[in-house]
C-alpha cells in the first residue's frame, strides 16, 4: 500500500512538472496583465476574455491558422507517403546495405536550417516561388522525409519478415505486399510518424520566418509579432499560444490511443 | 531469395537518389557562396575570396568556444533526456488508474510551440517575478540568477530543453516497449529472475534499437537547437550560451554576413556528420543486426 | 495594456468600416485596383493602422496587404528582400539607424515629390521635428516616422523622500542614491535597474553612459573608439551600479524584465525608454503609478560628442524595386498622418505617436500626462547618432553588447572588454 501511495505521489509530481508551463500559458491568457505578473502568484482571479477577443479580431492571425493547417498537413502527408515507400524498400534489404543507406539518410537530417534557408531563398526568388504555399510545403516535406524514413524504418523492422515472405509465396506483387500487408501492420507507426511531422511543421519557426510571406505566414511567426519593440504583449501572446496549441493537443489526445493500439494489436503476431 | 531480382529496391532507390541530388545541388551552391563575400548590405557587389571565410573561422576564438559549448550542450541534453526518458518509461510500465490519461498528457511538452516554451521558461526563470525563485523562496532558499549568470544560464536553457524533449523519448521508447514481445520477459520471471535483472538483461537489449534511434534524433536536434536560445538568452550573458548554430544566425541576421554565416553552418554540418556517423557505428555494431 | 472600453470602441469601429465595403464611386481614385504589399513590425501602431486600412482602401482604391513580423527580425527580412531585388514589399518599416545603409545601397527612394503632390496626407509641420529629421539625407526625405521614443531617468519620488534623497541630476547622484536605497532596504529594493542583456538591449541603455561621460562609438575617422578613457569610465560606472546595487538577474534583463521590476516597485530608479512611462502610470499593470519622477539622462562631460538621450524612431520606407512607388508613398503618408495618429490613440496603447497634434491632444494628455513634458524634453535633446548610424551598425552594436555583457558578468575588465570590441568592430568595418 505504501508503495502505491509513493508511486502516485511521484506520478503527481511528474505530471505537475510536465504540465506546469502549459498551465501557466493557459491561465495567463485569462488574466489581466497585472494579475499575470503578481508575486506571490495570484491563484484565484476573475478571468477575462479580452485577450481572446483581441486575437480573434486579428485577421492576420486567422489567416496564419489556415496557412499553418494547409502547409503542415500537406507537407507531412507527402513526407510520410514517400518515407513509407522508401522505408519499406530499405527494411527489405540485408543489413550492410541498409546500414549504408541509413547513414546517408541520417546525414540529411543533420544540416541546420540556416544552411539551406538562405540558398533556398535565393533560388526561390529566381524562379518566382516566394510567397507561395508550395515553397513551404516542399521545404518542410524535404526536411520531414529523412525523419519519416528513419522513424518508419524502426517500425517496419518490427514487422516480421515472415509476413512478407508468406504473402510473396502466395504470389502477391511487391506493391500489394507493401500496401496490403506492411502498411496495415505498421499503421500505428505511420500515424505516430505523421503526427510528429505535423507537429514539427506546425511549430517550426526559423524556416517559416525567412521563407514565408504575407499570404503564407504561419502561426509561430505570427505570434512572435506580439514581441514588440515596446514590449511583449503577454495577454495576446498567451491567448494566441493557447489557441495554437489547442488543435495539436486535441490531436495528440485523440490519437495517442491509436498509436498504442496500432502497435499492440495482433498484427505483429498475426 | 538473393538470386532473384529484388523488386523492393525500386521502392527506396529513386527516393534516396532524389534526396541525394537535391542535397548535392544545395551543398554545391552553399560551397560556392562560402567562397565569395556575399553581404546583405552590399547587394550584387560580392566577389570571389577563396578560402578567406574558412581562414577567418579557423582564427575566430568566438567560433571555437561556441563549438565547444555546442558539444557540451548536446552531450548533456541527449544523455539526460534519454536516461530520464527511459526511467519514466520503466516507471510507468505497470497498471495503474488513469494510465491512458497520464500517457496522453506526457505528449503536452512536445506539442507546445518552442517559441512559447522559451518565453514561458524565461518567465519561470525571471529572478524577481518568476515561479522558480518564488518556489525557492517558499522553501527559504535565496534567489538564483537563472539566466543572468554566466555559469548558470546554459543549464537553465538545458532544463527547458530537457523538459520539452524528454517526453519525446518517452513516447518513442514506450512504442518500442509495447511492440516488443512479452514472452521472454514472462519466461524469465517464471524462471525466478528479479525485476531489475529482467529489465537489464532482457528489456534493455530489446529496446536497444529504439533507444539508439531516439538518441541520434535528440543529438542532432540538440546540435541544431535554436528557438530556446533565441528566446531565452540570445547567446548571453557574455556569450556564455552562444552555440555555433546561434553564432551562425548572428552572422547572417545580425551582421548580414551571409557567406561567413554559411561557412559556420557548413563546418558545423561537417563536424556533426563525422561525430554522429561515429556514434552510429558504436550504437549499431554489425554483429547486433538482424 | 488595453482597456475594455477601448477594445469595444475598436471593435465597433472595425464593424462600421466593414459595413461599407467599396461603396463609393471610382472617380477620384487614381490608384484604383493597385495592390500594395507592406511589411511592418508587431506594435500597437501597426495594430491601429491595420484596423483603419478599410478606410484607406475606400479613399484611394489601394488594396493593402499587410505582413507583420517581430521587430527583431524585420531588418534581416527587409535586407533579404532588398538585396535580392525581389520587389516583394512596396513599403517596409524599419529603424532609422539603417537609413544611411539603405540610401547608400539605393534600396529606398526619396518621397518628396509624391508628398508634395498629395499634400492632403502630409503635413511636415505636424511631425515632431526630432523624429522627422532623422529620415532626411542630403535634404531629401526618405521615410516618415511611425513611432518614436527617447530615454529618460525614472525614479521613485516616495522612496527618495523617505530616504532624504534629492532628484538625481548626475551619474554620481545616481550611484549615491542607488547605494542609499539598496543599503537602507537591505537589498529588498534594488537601488537601480537597467537592461543588461547582451546585444542591443544592454547597449541601448549603456550608450546613455557612453555619451554622458563624453565618449562615442566611433571617432572622426570612422574607427571604433570605445576603449577611450571616457568609454572605459562609462562602462565601469554602469557595471558598478548594477553589480553592487542592481537586482538579481540584471545581466539577462531585456526591456521587459527591467520594466516589470520597476513597475512592481522593486527598484528605486531605472534609466530606460520614454515609453516605460506609459506602463508606470497605468494602474492596471503598475503599483507605482503616480509615484514616479521623470528627469533627463545626466550629462557628465563638459564637451560631449553627442547627447545622452536616445532617439529611436521607426519609419516607413518605399522600396526602390516597388512597381507602385507613388501609391506606396501615399500609403506611408496616410499611415503617419495626424488624423490616423489621433485615431490610433483611441484604439491602441500607442504612446509613441509622432504627430504633434496627437501628442498635444486630450487623449494623450489624459493617459500620459505624468511624463509627457519630460518625454518631449528628452526627444528634443535626443541624439540622432545615439546608436551608430552606419551600414555595419548591427555588427558594431553586437560586438559592443558582448563587451558590456562581459564587464557586467565580471568575465573581464571594462578596459579589456572594450578593447576586444574595438578590435572586432574595426575588423568588421574593414571588411
Amino acid at each position: 500500500m505504501l508503495r502505491r501511495i509513493l508511486f502516485y505521489l511521484a506520478l503527481a509530481l511528474l505530471m505537475a512538472a510536465v504540465l506546469f508551463p502549459l498551465y501557466w500559458v493557459v491561465v495567463t491568457s485569462f488574466k489581466t496583465t497585472r494579475d499575470a505578473f503578481a508575486i506571490p502568484p495570484v491563484w484565484f482571479f476573475e478571468p477575462t476574455m479580452d485577450n481572446y477577443r483581441r486575437i480573434l479580431a486579428n485577421r492576420g492571425f486567422l489567416a496564419a491558422f489556415a496557412n499553418s493547417f494547409v502547409v503542415s498537413i500537406v507537407s507531412s502527408a507527402i513526407a510520410v507517403a514517400i518515407g513509407a515507400v522508401a522505408a519499406y524498400g530499405l527494411a527489405s534489404q540485408d543489413a550492410p546495405y541498409r546500414r549504408s543507406q541509413e547513414k546517408f539518410i541520417l546525414t540529411l537530417r543533420i544540416a541546420p536550417a540556416l544552411l539551406f534557408v538562405i540558398p533556398v531563398y535565393f533560388l526561390a526568388t529566381r524562379i518566382g516561388a516566394l510567397n507561395t504555399h508550395w515553397l513551404l510545403i516542399a521545404v518542410y516535406a524535404f526536411i520531414n522525409i529523412p525523419f519519416a524514413i528513419s522513424l518508419l524504418l524502426t517500425f517496419f523492422n518490427d514487422v516480421p519478415r515472415e509476413l512478407r515472405d508468406a504473402a510473396r509465396v502466395d504470389g502477391a506483387r511487391e506493391f500489394t505486399v507493401f500496401s496490403r500487408v506492411f502498411l496495415p501492420a505498421a499503421k500505428g507507426g505511420i500515424v505516430a510518424t505523421m503526427i510528429l511531422c505535423v507537429l514539427f511543421t506546425w511549430n517550426e519557426f526559423f524556416i517559416a520566418l525567412v521563407l514565408s510571406g504575407r499570404s503564407t505566414q504561419t502561426l509561430p511567426v505570427s505570434i512572435t509579432s506580439f514581441l514588440t519593440f515596446q514590449g511583449i504583449q503577454w495577454g495576446a501572446l498567451t491567448a494566441a499560444g493557447s489557441l495554437i496549441m489547442l488543435p495539436m493537443i486535441i490531436l495528440g489526445l485523440l490519437v495517442q490511443g491509436q498509436i498504442v493500439r496500432g502497435l499492440t494489436l495482433g498484427s505483429v503476431k498475426g | 531469395m538473393t538470386t532473384l531480382a529484388d523488386p523492393t529496391r525500386y521502392f527506396h532507390r529513386p527516393i534516396v537518389a532524389a534526396l541525394g541530388v537535391v542535397s548535392v545541388i544545395l551543398t554545391a551552391y552553399v560551397v560556392w557562396l562560402t567562397l565569395r563575400d556575399v553581404s546583405l548590405l552590399r547587394a550584387g557587389q560580392d566577389a570571389f575570396v577563396g578560402a578567406d571565410n574558412y581562414l577567418r573561422l579557423w582564427n575566430d576564438p568566438r567560433a571555437i568556444s561556441a563549438l565547444v559549448r555546442t558539444a557540451l550542450f548536446t552531450v548533456l541534453a541527449t544523455g539526460i533526456e534519454v536516461a530520464l526518458g527511459l526511467a519514466i518509461v520503466l516507471f510507468l510500465d505497470r497498471d495503474f488508474a488513469l494510465r491512458r490519461l497520464v500517457r496522453a498528457l506526457l505528449l503536452v511538452p512536445i506539442i507546445m510551440t518552442p517559441v512559447v516554451v522559451g518565453l514561458t521558461w524565461r518567465f519561470i526563470f525571471d529572478p524577481a517575478t518568476g515561479m522558480a525563485n518564488y518556489a525557492l523562496s517558499v522553501l527559504g532558499i535565496g534567489p538564483v540568477d537563472w539566466l543572468g549568470s554566466t555559469e548558470v544560464a546554459i543549464f537553465s536553457v538545458l532544463i527547458a530543453d530537457v523538459w520539452q524533449w524528454t517526453p519525446f523519448v518517452v513516447l518513442l521508447v514506450m512504442a518500442g516497449l509495447e511492440s516488443a514481445p512479452t514472452d521472454p520477459l514472462d519466461a524469465a520471471r517464471v524462471d525466478g529472475a528479479r525485476e531489475w535483472q529482467v529489465t537489464w538483461y532482457i528489456l534493455l537489449p530489446m529496446l536497444r534499437r529504439v533507444l539508439a534511434v531516439v538518441a541520434l534524433i535528440r543529438a542532432i536536434d540538440s546540435i541544431k537547437a535554436f528557438d530556446l536560445f533565441y528566446i531565452m538568452t540570445r547567446g548571453g550573458p557574455a556569450l556564455s550560451t552562444e552555440t555555433l548554430n546561434y553564432y551562425g544566425y548572428v552572422a547572417a541576421f545580425t551582421n548580414f554576413d551571409i557567406s561567413y554565416a554559411l561557412t559556420i553552418a557548413l563546418v558545423l554540418t561537417v563536424f556533426t556528420n563525422v561525430a554522429l556517423l561515429t556514434m552510429y557505428g558504436v550504437l549499431f555494431p554489425k554483429s547486433g543486426e538482424r | 495594456m488595453i482597456s475594455r472600453r477601448n477594445l469595444l470602441a475598436a471593435t465597433a469601429a472595425v464593424g462600421i468600416l466593414a459595413a461599407f465595403p467599396g461603396s463609393s464611386v471610382a472617380q477620384d481614385k487614381p490608384f484604383d485596383g493597385v495592390q500594395l504589399s507592406v511589411l511592418m513590425e508587431g506594435h500597437p501602431t501597426t495594430d491601429a493602422i491595420s484596423k483603419m486600412l478599410p478606410a484607406f482602401t475606400e479613399a484611394t482604391g489601394i488594396d493593402v496587404q499587410l505582413e507583420v513580423v517581430p521587430e527583431q527580425d524585420i531588418t534581416a527580412k527587409t535586407l533579404l528582400e532588398f538585396s535580392s531585388k525581389s520587389g516583394r514589399y512596396d513599403v517596409v518599416q524599419n529603424n532609422i539607424i539603417y537609413v544611411p545603409g539603405f540610401v547608400a545601397s539605393n534600396y529606398i527612394v526619396p518621397l518628396d515629390d509624391t508628398l508634395a503632390k498629395y499634400a492632403q496626407y502630409f503635413d511636415k509641420a505636424d511631425f515632431v521635428p526630432g523624429y522627422f529629421n532623422t529620415n532626411v539625407v542630403d535634404g531629401k526625405t526618405y521615410g516618415l516616422p511611425v513611432y518614436g521614443e527617447s530615454t529618460f531617468l525614472m525614479y521613485r519620488k516616495d522612496l527618495f523622500q523617505e530616504y532624504g534623497l534629492s532628484e538625481p541630476k548626475s551619474f554620481e547622484d545616481i550611484e549615491a542614491a542607488a547605494k542609499t536605497v539598496s543599503e537602507k532596504t537591505n537589498k529588498e529594493i534594488a537601488g537601480i535597474t537597467m537592461r543588461g542583456q547582451q546585444g542591443i538591449q544592454g547597449v541601448y541603455v549603456w550608450a546613455a553612459y557612453l555619451w554622458g561621460f563624453g565618449g562615442s562609438f566611433l571617432d572622426e575617422s570612422g574607427k571604433s573608439a570605445l576603449a577611450t578613457p571616457e568609454g572605459i569610465a562609462a562602462l565601469e560606472a554602469f557595471t558598478k551600479v548594477l553589480r553592487e546595487y542592481g537586482p538579481v538577474g540584471v545581466a539577462n534583463f531585456g526591456w521587459e524584465e527591467n520594466r516589470l521590476l520597476f513597475q512592481q516597485g522593486k527598484a528605486a530608479m531605472t534609466l530606460d525608454a520614454t515609453v516605460n512611462g506609459a506602463f508606470n502610470e497605468d494602474p492596471a499593470v503598475s503599483t507605482v503609478a503616480g509615484k514616479v519622477g521623470y528627469v533627463p539622462v545626466p550629462m557628465k562631460s563638459a564637451s560631449p560628442k553627442g547627447g545622452s538621450s536616445s532617439l529611436a524612431v521607426h519609419s516607413l520606407y518605399v522600396s526602390a524595386d516597388s512597381q507602385n512607388q507613388e501609391a506606396a508613398a501615399v500609403f506611408a503618408a496616410w499611415a503617419t498622418a495626424k488624423e490616423q495618429q489621433v485615431k490610433s490613440l483611441e484604439t491602441d496603447p500607442n504612446s509613441g505617436v509622432t504627430s504633434l497634434t496627437a501628442l498635444n491632444g486630450e487623449a494623450f494628455g489624459k493617459r500620459y500626462g505624468a511624463f509627457k513634458d519630460a518625454m518631449l524634453a528628452a526627444i528634443n535633446q535626443g541624439n540622432p547618432q545615439y546608436l551608430p548610424t552606419i551600414d555595419k551598425a548591427n555588427e558594431v552594436i553586437n560586438n559592443t553588447g558582448i563587451a558590456v555583457s562581459k564587464a557586467l558578468a565580471g568575465a573581464s575588465s571594462a578596459a579589456d572588454a572594450l578593447k576586444e570590441a574595438d578590435t572586432a568592430n574595426n575588423a568588421a568595418l574593414a571588411r
